[in-house]
């Protein structure tokens, strides 16, 4: 059977895409990959940094406060504030809610409360600004806000290519090796190419999710807004030329019309008025199914605010779905412990690969091909 | 043909291991989010054969 080879001049090409999108990523990638390492466990590290107070014993069955009178509570700790989200934990009766003076207050500006739901006790805050809170805002935007966030989108962007030119110089490169080869009697830079295309390989897929769900979540607020102006504005338009609402009706009742109008399904958070994730005119209830296989998946119920009448059940269109599925398959935090120390190990061998890579480009090989030719002629 | 040469082959032999841990590595992606329990420990193996096959290739002499 004949078997046509790669040519030599795409072979050349695809070698130039790989050098030059990894060169410009490799270092922005690294610190990704450093960062991350320890923000995979930040559940584990924050809990062990600082222990969660447990809730006041209290006997099985005891009832729950009125969401309002939480409200109320939260808000009282904070006078003039308005309600910006109130969100409801999935593992224990409490509920924290935001606040801030405006709907469109900076994030600097807002209050964030967490409340037990049997006492209306305001539960002791765990310390902001600690290491992973440095870490995070390291990996995410690199301080420097949505063009830094951006930014790191397109390095994943130039990741993913480089992941893709790898894989089709690897074919050629291996044609006369099995796979797996290291050939450790070489010298130091083929022993390094070897790691390098090993690990690259069996590693693709993985690096190729975790990139490309990296940079999506890079345009969770662009994406997000556009949701706003495409979906949620609609809703708005018997609400033109009105004053922006203040959520005058009852959270409680907002949340029973939402979980009626789609039963089997629990609360997550409830967006006030005139935040990211509502309209100037809405409470939207946020909706997330009740199994693990539709936990991940969000329906937004949206409440008149001031008559407290259901609004629209508006199911997230596909690239809202697309952002909330990216986030579990980024932060590898949805199949328990063991997922997560598998996570590291290939975090750690992916800074294996681009270290090596890094290597094969500073390493002096040309130096040896250039004496070699040097001696031909 | 000379035996210090080996003969190259197909891409589809140099890509046939590569393409199975792709695969492999997707499905566990995959059914993780599909569920907990035996969903989860798939998503184990599916993204743990990789890292078995790197460690043994490691490992071998």
């Amino acid at each position: 059977m004949p078997r046509k080879a790669i040519s030599t001049g795409s072979i050349r090409a695809w070698a130039f895409v790989h050098k030059w999108t990894s060169l410009v990523c490799t270092a922005f990638l690294l610190m990704l990959c450093v960062t991350g390492l320890p923000l995979i466990f930040h559940e584990e590290i924050d809990g062990w940094l600082h222990e969660r107070p447990p809730l006041t014993a209290l006997p099985e069955g005891t009832p729950l406060l009125s969401l309002d009178a939480l409200l109320a509570r939260a808000l009282a700790a904070h006078p003039g504030e308005v309600p910006l989200y109130l969100s409801f934990d999935t593992d224990r009766p409490v509920v924290n809610v935001t606040t801030a003076p405006q709907p469109d207050s900076a994030g600097s500006a807002m209050h964030f409360l967490s409340l037990d739901r049997r006492t209306g006790e305001i539960l002791p805050a765990p310390p902001a600004g600690g290491i992973m809170d440095l870490l995070l805002q390291l990996h995410t935007d690199m301080f420097l806000g949505l063009p830094g966030m951006l930014f790191l989108g397109a390095m994943g962007l130039l990741f993913a290519l480089a992941i893709v030119s790898g894989v089709v110089l690897y074919v050629p490169f291996m044609a006369r090796l099995p796979f797996g080869a290291l050939r450790r009697e070489k010298r130091a830079r083929v022993r390094w190419v070897d790691t390098h295309n090993l690990l690259g390989i069996t590693t693709l897929m993985w690096a190729l999710v975790v990139g490309l769900t990296g940079t999506i979540n890079t345009l969770a607020g662009p994406v997000t807004d556009y949701w706003k102006a495409d979906r949620l504005a609609a809703l708005s338009a018997p609400y033109a030329g009105e004053r922006p609402a203040r959520a005058e009706t009852s959270v409680d009742g907002a949340v029973g019309l939402a979980l009626a109008a789609a039963p089997g399904m629990r609360p997550q958070f409830v967006a006030f008025p005139g935040v990211a994730y509502s309209s100037n005119h809405h409470l939207a209830v946020f909706l997330q199914g009740a199994t693990p296989r539709t936990e991940k998946l969000l329906t937004p119920v949206l409440i008149d605010a001031r008559t407290g009448r259901l609004a629209a059940v508006a199911p997230m269109p596909w690239y809202m779905q697309a952002l909330l599925l990216s986030q579990p398959l980024h932060f590898g935090d949805y199949g328990g412990l063991p997922m997560k120390l598998i996570w590291a190990l290939l975090d750690l061998l992916t800074i294996v690969v681009l270290a090596s890579g890094l290597y094969l480009w500073l390493a002096p090989a040309g130096r040896r091909n250039a004496r070699r030719k040097g001696k031909a002629a | 043909m000379s035996a210090r040469r080996p003969q190259r082959h197909s891409a589809w032999v140099t890509l046939a291991i590569p393409l199975a841990l792709a695969a492999l590595t997707l499905a566990g992606l995959i059914a993780g989010l599909l569920g907990d329990g035996l969903y989860d420990a798939f998503a184990w193996i599916g993204l743990g054969v990789p890292l078995a096959v790197v460690a043994r290739c490691w490992m071998r002499k």
